[in-house]
């Protein structure tokens, strides 16, 4: 089950990739919002770092080209939604707040390596900008994976 | 207890090596130069062909609605294409004549190539731009297809970019709206029945234009002009469109005249793409 939710959103953020435009306010980043959603399905900690290591392996290889950098960044990201969720009990208002602040903060790490590898100039209405261009799409999405997560749940009394 | 405190005097030279090494992989693998090795490359193309089968379904939905959209002014549609089929007969001939004028000369000059000679080849976009800041699409012709590094990528309406990394079946276009240009581009600008050359040094994606430098300050550009790439110094070949004059300003000291384009291509919008090839001997 959380293989195929990341599975899932991995292969969709790809496919909307293709008809959302760059310059709209719907700029898909499913792939870390799945993450957030899984967290609670957990319980060894480890088995969610390896989830995310692998996820942003196969997003390293398949969307952006680049070695490893995705696969720390995600772990990173880990990282931080396991502190979140200490503070932050698992309910949807919460899971909306843990969403919108992870896509802020894997923005701005991503921005700051791309500008010292300079491979970017700093701009911060860009930064500004492509945080709240992603905010709308996924927040949505965010929703909606997790009632259907705790549906399922409900539904089926699974173990997952 | 002691073990624990040897553990943290180490943890921060660790982590700062670990960043150390994380950012030089980072920018190794961003350098344009580099090739993709074989195994991303095979993981790649399974990735792509399972993006590209999922997305069919999408696809097949998406231009149902484009057609439907676009039957509302289907009879506008007609009468301009209907006004301009009446020119194309004398356009064809003027083309053709202009064509086996070109082939006597070439024969006449002993020129095996001109730098406008390309060759084709039709592509599908299957992801695009997937994280904010690369501006890059992917398209499902490799390798294997006969795309190599560097090659021009066009649609219809003009230039968008050139080839960075090729894999099998797959390869990556980097588009010429990223906000770095690191190739600058050459491209001539129409003055009267002359060219005057420039770079273009970079694009601002605000309003779609790009910054083209180095132009002499006593040319008089006018606006609207044609901006078309000149096919010197990079692969490109010459003749592709790359859009307008919009604004023509002089620089900081006065010296050179510094021409503001509007692009040509609307850079949200690209579903089909063709990838050119100078023809070399």
């Amino acid at each position: 089950m959380k293989a195929l939710i990341i599975l899932i959103s991995f292969i969709l953020e790809g496919v909307f990739s293709n008809y959302v435009q760059t310059s709209s306010y719907f700029i898909p980043l499913f792939t870390l919002t799945a993450l957030v959603i899984i967290y609670p399905l957990f319980t060894e900690i480890k088995d969610y770092y390896k989830y995310a290591f692998l996820t942003g392996l196969a997003y390293d290889l398949i969307y952006t080209d680049t070695i490893v950098f995705h696969a720390i960044i995600f772990c990173f990201m880990a990282y931080i939604i396991s502190r979140f969720n200490l503070v932050l009990t698992d309910n949807f208002i919460n899971i909306l707040i843990i969403v919108g602040l992870s896509i802020a903060i894997y923005r701005i790490i991503t921005y700051l390596i791309l500008i010292l590898v300079s491979r970017l100039s700093f701009s911060f209405i860009n930064l500004i900008f492509s945080i709240l261009k992603s905010l709308i799409l996924n927040l949505i999405y965010s929703l909606i994976l997790f009632l259907i997560v705790k549906k399922s749940q409900k539904k089926y009394k699974y173990k997952f | 207890m002691a073990n624990k405190k040897f553990d943290k005097r180490y943890l921060f030279i660790f982590v700062v090596i670990a960043i150390a090494i994380v950012l030089t992989i980072l920018a190794a693998s961003l350098n344009k130069e580099r090739d993709l090795n074989p195994i991303e490359k095979a993981l790649k193309d399974m990735g792509t062909v399972v993006i590209k089968v999922v997305s069919t379904p999408f696809n097949f939905v998406h231009d149902k609605i484009d057609e439907m959209v676009e039957k509302n002014d289907i009879y506008e549609k007609y009468k301009e294409i209907k006004n301009k089929e009446e020119q194309i007969d004398s356009v064809i001939a003027q083309n053709d004549n202009l064509k086996d004028e070109i082939g006597k000369l070439k024969e006449t000059l002993n020129l095996n190539t001109i730098l406008s000679d390309k060759v084709y080849m039709n592509a599908t976009v299957v992801t695009r731009n997937i994280d904010y800041w690369y501006n890059e699409i992917t398209i499902d012709k490799g390798s294997k297809n006969g795309i190599e590094k560097g090659m021009a990528v066009v649609v219809p309406k003009g230039l968008i970019g050139q080839i960075t990394k090729v894999s099998n079946y797959t390869s990556t276009v980097k588009l010429l709206s990223n906000e770095n240009m690191s190739d600058k581009i050459s491209v001539k600008i129409k003055v009267g029945d002359n060219y005057v050359y420039g770079l273009i040094s970079a694009y601002d994606a605000k309003t779609n234009t790009y910054t083209v430098e180095g132009i002499s300050e006593n040319v008089k550009i006018e606006k609207d002009a044609d901006v078309v790439t000149t096919g010197m110094g990079t692969i490109f070949p010459s003749g592709l469109i790359v859009g307008k004059v919009k604004e023509v300003t002089t620089d900081n000291f006065d010296l050179s005249k510094v021409v503001e384009v509007k692009s040509s291509v609307d850079f949200n919008d690209i579903d089909y793409v063709t990838v050119l090839k100078r023809k070399s001997e």
